[in-house]
């Protein structure tokens, strides 16, 4: 009998033979050594290939989220309404109009960027002296509800309490905290005065319907008000949000000002100049000793700058002096007859006509023009054929990003809300996150390290907005697509998703409503992601 | 911490994933080749297994259902990369077959490095690898590899045949180039 072919000798390595062919087998093998011999090599070979595959790399642990049932994400989701309701309906306490600079998409375009700034400026202004007392009262609140969302879902979860108790103490820490070392006076309906013969050698916080320094400050002011008029001296930096605010002294360091109406006149700053405001007017006799960055529908500027000026702005009228070079997004451009600019000026304007130099105004460098056509105020946009296109681009913009982050941070991808809990707990930290960030930006611009990382701290909070709704719109995608039990590459779960974010956020009436709520759960998902990620890889070190 | 399951059973399902985690996870890493991939299949696997929880019987070892549910989730993904119908389908004999490859004596067992066969492993085409990590890392018999493949029984023996015979070809390679 001929010897048993290899297939043969492998099934009965691998006790794959029929009964009746394995038999047979057993009859050869029992007078054929070298059968025996080849058969125990398959079978050597099957233990070293199963211990080969079976070493596999030392993995943390992924902590296990619970697929949602959908009535729990409805739970959450009506939670979560019910208490922005809440809020909106609390007098000063937020404005649910505010997050209206979230408009879709266009975080990055660099005019809404500026009318986000604006926006997010006047927000501070109308809150004006009550601003201090809302920030509590929301601290307050969203620990209260932090602190019940915890203690129900805590029970179940644990290891999600130490993230909520950090919160809650990082909260009640951060904000008394700047309290103790800081002069702080406020008048709810009043004037907050320093007069002229007043030196206060302290970091000064000032609240009231009308904050007026006509003294010294030896050291940083902060100033919110309906109307502020600095006359006399700041030694230190200045961060102002005002309905209008007026600059009539001196100020040796950085000023960052938040206005409807930023006036400046016969002052001089010692850094740069930080404006966001609708308009910004300089009545001459400026000396800003560094680089101004304005933001504002109009800017008139007279005085004299000594290095470089960037302005985004609808209009531009320039008639002073400007050190370095001009560079200006606008909608037009205007240098008035004594305009000295030493540098370049680089245009940004929609058509060529649209910056006109005066005779009498002078340029050291080169005058440059980019025409920039995206338009800047479109009458009605829902009317225009634009409006879709940009739409349309937005929409591929988003999908980009959405693409790139998503690979380049996987943990977003399989970021989920499984319970109500989850989803109102993603909500709070949004918004918490929304409206923290950028006050507590302001107070570390002037108390704590400056104002670099305050700038970089409100640009990553701009990114993380702008990404929010991406990365909810991936997960409502993937939600869709999981119920009709097609699960898909993660790309085509975040066009789903980015369609249905878009037509939702579109819709009327209750369009603005829907947007605020996914900024704010896509913001507090993407926060709950991060801090997961830092805990996962605290494990893996550990 | 208890999870109820949808059957109403208590099931420390928490405690079951911790367990089971890296041996889900080592399969599909094997079966997919890239990390990113497996750890979200994996993620994937457990959810399912969540959902059907129900079917699950408690008296049996909770490792091979989870593996069986692994297994089936990592070949879908699989056919859905290459999307061509019969990926494992027998066909003629493709003239590459060594049939003078080395026998299984020696190389495989001189070659104690497991790293150069699990390289050699993830390199297979997914046709042979598939059935040989079902096999050899699944412990799934023939019966249970065709049905799963949608093939006969007799082809999976060819296809581990084949495996067996390409890895034994690049760890000769490898021999070679040792000496």
């Amino acid at each position: 009998m001929s010897c048993l072919p290899e297939l043969t000798l492998l099934c009965l390595a691998d006790d794959a033979l029929p009964e009746d062919e394995r038999r047979a087998a057993d009859a050869h093998l029992a007078g054929c050594a070298a059968c025996r011999e080849r058969l125990a090599g398959l079978r050597a070979e099957r233990s070293a290939i199963a211990a080969a595959l079976t070493e596999v790399p030392a993995v943390p642990v992924a902590p296990f989220l619970k697929p949602a049932s959908p009535r729990r994400i409805a739970a959450g989701a009506v939670s979560l309404v019910l208490v922005a309701t809440g809020l909106a309906a609390t007098p000063n306490l937020l404005d649910v109009s505010l997050p209206a600079p979230l408009t879709w998409f266009e975080a990055f375009d660099a005019v809404s960027l500026a009318d986000l700034a604006v926006r997010v400026g006047l927000y501070l202004v109308e809150r004006g002296g009550l601003i201090m007392t809302g920030i509590l009262e929301l601290a307050a609140l969203a620990s209260v509800a932090v602190l019940v969302v915890w203690l129900v879902f805590a029970v179940r979860r644990p290891g999600r309490g130490p993230l909520l108790l950090m919160l809650l103490g990082g909260i009640y820490l951060a904000l008394p905290a700047p309290a103790q070392a800081i002069d702080i006076r406020r008048v709810e309906h009043g004037t907050v005065l320093v007069p002229a013969d007043e030196t206060v050698d302290d970091t000064l916080l000032a609240f009231g319907e009308v904050v007026e320094v006509n003294g010294n400050v030896n050291g940083d002011l902060i100033a919110a008000g309906r109307r502020v008029v600095i006359r006399g001296r700041v030694d230190g930096q200045l961060v102002a949000a005002a309905e209008e605010l007026t600059l009539d002294g001196d100020v040796t360091g950085s000023v960052v000002g938040f206005a409807r109406t930023l006036n400046v006149a016969a002052n001089r700053i010692g850094g740069n100049l930080y404006g966001f405001a609708a308009k910004v007017e300089d009545r001459g006799g400026t000396v800003l000793e560094r680089d101004a960055f304005l933001f504002a529908e109009r800017v008139n500027l007279t005085g004299r700058v000594a290095s470089d000026v960037m302005a985004f702005s609808e209009l531009i009228e320039l008639g002073g002096e400007i050190g370095g070079s001009l560079n200006a997004y606008a909608n037009r451009l205007t240098l008035l007859a004594p305009a000295r600019v030493a540098g370049n000026v680089m245009a940004h304007v929609p058509a060529a006509d649209h910056l006109t130099v005066s005779p009498g105004a002078t340029v050291g460098g080169e005058v440059n023009t980019e025409i920039h056509t995206h338009e800047m105020h479109e009458p009605s946009r829902y009317a225009r054929f634009g409006y879709y296109v940009w739409q349309i681009v937005r929409f591929a913009a988003a999908f980009l990003v959405g693409l790139a982050v998503l690979a380049l941070i996987p943990a977003l991808r399989r970021a989920r809300l499984d319970s109500a809990g989850e989803v109102f707990a993603a909500g709070a930290v949004g918004l918490v996150t929304l409206v923290a960030v950028p006050i507590v930006a302001l107070i570390v611009a002037v108390t704590v390290v400056g104002i670099p990382i305050a700038i970089i701290a409100v640009l990553l909070w701009l990114v993380a907005i702008y990404l929010a709704k991406i990365v909810l719109a991936h997960f409502l995608g993937a939600r869709v697509l999981q119920a009709a039990d097609s699960a898909r590459h993660f790309a085509v779960a975040l066009v789903v998703g980015l369609l249905l974010v878009m037509i939702a956020v579109n819709l009327p009436f209750i369009g603005g409503m829907v947007n605020f709520l996914l900024t704010i759960s896509g913001l507090g998902l993407i926060v709950l992601v991060l801090w997961q990620a830092l805990r996962g890889r605290g494990w893996e070190t550990a | 911490m208890r999870n109820r399951a949808g059957s109403g059973l208590n099931i420390d399902f928490d405690a079951l994933y911790r367990d089971t985690y890296p041996r889900v996870f080592g399969l599909c890493l094997r079966l997919l080749g890239r990390r990113p991939q497996a750890e979200d299949a994996t993620q994937e696997v457990f959810v399912r297994a969540y959902r059907a929880l129900a079917s699950y019987d408690p008296s049996q070892p909770f490792e091979p259902w989870v593996l069986g549910i692994a297994g089936n989730h990592c070949v879908d993904l699989i056919r859905r990369r290459h999307r061509e119908q019969g990926l494992f389908a027998e066909e003629a004999a493709d003239g590459t077959d060594p049939d003078d490859a080395p026998a299984a004596l020696d190389l495989l067992i001189e070659a104690e490095q497991g790293e150069a066969l699990r390289r050699a492993v993830d390199s297979l085409p997914d046709k042979f690898r598939v059935p040989l990590v079902l096999a050899y890392y699944n412990d799934w018999g023939y019966e249970r590899i065709a049905a799963e493949l949608g093939i006969t029984r007799n082809h999976v023996g060819v296809l581990l045949l084949r495996a067996r015979r390409r890895l034994r070809e690049a760890l000769h390679g490898v021999e070679e180039a040792i000496r």
